[in-house]
């Protein structure tokens, strides 16, 4: 049986979406996203490349309303989590970005220890228990695949880690708050190989548990860990599949063109 | 490039880089000279028992005691009063306004106000709080004089301290469920607090060594103050009186040297702290 003929568990549903970014003194707002559909399903790795400024990580800043922080602009068209609209008036978005982990594409220590830098969002959402606290830790650490080298000094300030090992400690710190989905904003780009491929062995490990959204400037990084690839060009999705089909028999030229390092 | 403009550019480089040390070295003699003068014409009479001892005869012989005392209470007080103020009103500037005239305003008048020479300031402490408050010559008085007179700085600092974070790290904050305020005050003010020492020092050092605004709103009682509504007197103020009266150079020198040396001993324990806090 083929993965598109059984019934898709859909944890992430686009229908139309849209996004323009609030106008300027300079001028109306751009158009960041526009009618964008797909389906991302359930305990899968989901890949999303494209060139910059093709809307991938707005894309991604919309699905835990990241983006209203910065930059709040007009949305349209839906964007379901679970069945419910993430836009709905009444959702509460800080419960919703507890639930969808973010991971940011430079390594990002708080100065803190390397522990309370994992508690951090537990301690936020009232975990205080201290028993709880240290399994988290334990448990995200060694998830993130950081655990061996860090376990005899958990109490260093995370600043005097490296910059893969911060990386790594902000994947820990996201999976702390046990995120059903995991979008991460090119988490790799500022990271030496060795790094990186840390990192991807823990994506695909814990790929079951939780669901991520991997958008990455690297298309070798899409090809090796994505179920399914996007391809964003110019706000809009110009294609999306298996991710073997859209390496090796892509539907769209601008695919075949941008992966095969015509443009990009 | 021909060799002879590389010639020209080292010798450039290397005379910018002299002129750059010897005004260095200007600087740094200033500070070696006061303090040698100090220590030269003071240093004899500083003593523990200086700092132990009531003043006698109106501070020719004895030590100091009650004047330490006041001067401790009223900086404590007045760093009490305008280090919270100073690094709320920051919060509000940076955080939770946009830029705009509003802003433009209130940055103007605190940038006005850092301006405004202290014994102006110790004259509107008189009338507002001595006089019109009813507050009389009190160590209160003088504290809130003194916090009106270090506030911009503290704003000011704690302003560019905030403004130095990140932005990536309050979005890290909302990612990880937390409200706008538990980013200010988990992640915002913990990142800013070097700066935000570093401008609380400052105002220490101001505060500790402010003579014109303490003399008109906290007197110049040398009693041992026992509530914040006492007149006192502070070592600025003590070394004022001995010097400017001729009561003792020798007694105002001393003085002198142990409120610099306070204030030395101060900046270096927060430089220290700082630098442990962070480095751990």
């Amino acid at each position: 049986m083929t993965p598109e003929a059984r019934p898709r568990d859909l944890i992430l549903e686009a229908t139309g979406l849209s996004f323009t970014y609030p106008p300027s003194a300079k001028g109306p707002g751009q158009k960041a996203l526009e009618g964008i559909t797909l389906g991302v399903e359930r305990g899968t790795i989901f890949g999303i490349i494209g060139p910059s400024r093709s809307g991938k990580s707005t894309f991604l800043r919309l699905i835990n309303r990241l983006q209203e922080v910065t930059a709040p602009g007009q949305v349209e068209g839906s964007l379901r989590f679970e069945g419910k609209e993430i836009f709905d008036p009444g959702r509460d978005p800080y419960q919703l970005r507890r639930e969808v982990g973010f991971c940011f594409d430079k390594p990002q220590a708080l100065d803190l220890s390397i522990a309370d830098n994992v508690t951090f969002g537990p301690r936020l959402a009232g975990v205080t228990s201290r028993g709880e606290l240290d399994a988290i830790v334990e448990e995200t650490l060694r998830a993130a695949n950081l655990w061996d080298e860090v376990k005899d000094r958990l109490s260093l300030n995370a600043n005097r880690l490296s910059g893969g090992q911060k990386q790594r400690l902000a994947l820990a710190r996201t999976l702390a708050l046990r995120p059903k989905l995991l979008l991460l904003d090119e988490p790799c780009s500022a990271l030496d190989p060795i790094s990186t491929a840390r990192i991807e062995e823990a994506l695909v490990a814990m790929k079951h548990r939780t669901t991520c959204i991997l958008v990455t400037n690297n298309t070798k990084q899409a090809a090796r860990l994505a179920d399914r690839t996007a391809f964003f060009l110019m706000a809009k999705l110009v294609e999306e599949g298996p991710t073997q089909q859209v390496f090796t028999n892509p539907v769209d030229d601008r695919t075949d063109d941008y992966i095969s390092g015509r443009f990009g | 490039m021909t060799p002879e403009t590389r010639q020209d550019n080292l010798r450039w480089n290397r005379l910018g880089q002299r002129l750059c040390l010897g005004m260095t070295m200007a600087v740094v003699a200033v500070l070696v000279a006061i303090l040698a003068y100090l220590v030269w014409h003071g240093g004899d009479r500083l003593t523990i028992g200086f700092f132990l001892d009531f003043p006698k005869d109106l501070g020719r012989e004895g030590g100091i005691l009650p004047i330490l005392v006041s001067t401790m209470v009223l900086a404590v007080l007045a760093l009490a009063i305008a280090v919270p103020l100073g690094i709320g009103t920051a919060v509000y500037l940076t955080e939770y306004t946009r830029e705009g005239w509003v802003t433009t305003v209130i940055r103007f008048g605190a940038e006005c106000l850092a301006g405004i020479p202290s014994i102006i300031f110790g004259l509107f402490g008189f009338i507002l709080f001595v006089v019109h408050l009813g507050l009389g010559w009190s160590i209160l008085s003088g504290a809130l004089t003194l916090a009106c007179m270090v506030l911009p700085t503290i704003i000011r600092t704690s302003e560019e301290a905030i403004k130095a974070v990140p932005a990536v790290l309050r979005q890290v904050g909302f990612s990880l469920g937390a409200t706008k305020s538990q980013v200010i005050w988990h992640i915002v003010l913990p990142q800013a607090r070097r700066g935000i020492i570093t401008g609380v020092i400052l105002a220490l050092g101001r505060v500790m060594g402010e003579t014109a605004c303490v003399i008109f709103t906290t007197g110049i009682s040398m009693e041992m103050p026992t509530s914040p509504l006492d007149s006192a007197r502070s070592m600025a103020v003590h070394f004022y009186l001995l010097a400017r009266e001729g009561i003792s150079m020798e007694m105002a020198n001393t003085t002198a040297l142990a409120l610099v040396g306070m204030i030395l001993l101060i900046n270096t324990a927060a430089a220290v702290l700082v630098a442990r806090r962070s480095s751990r």
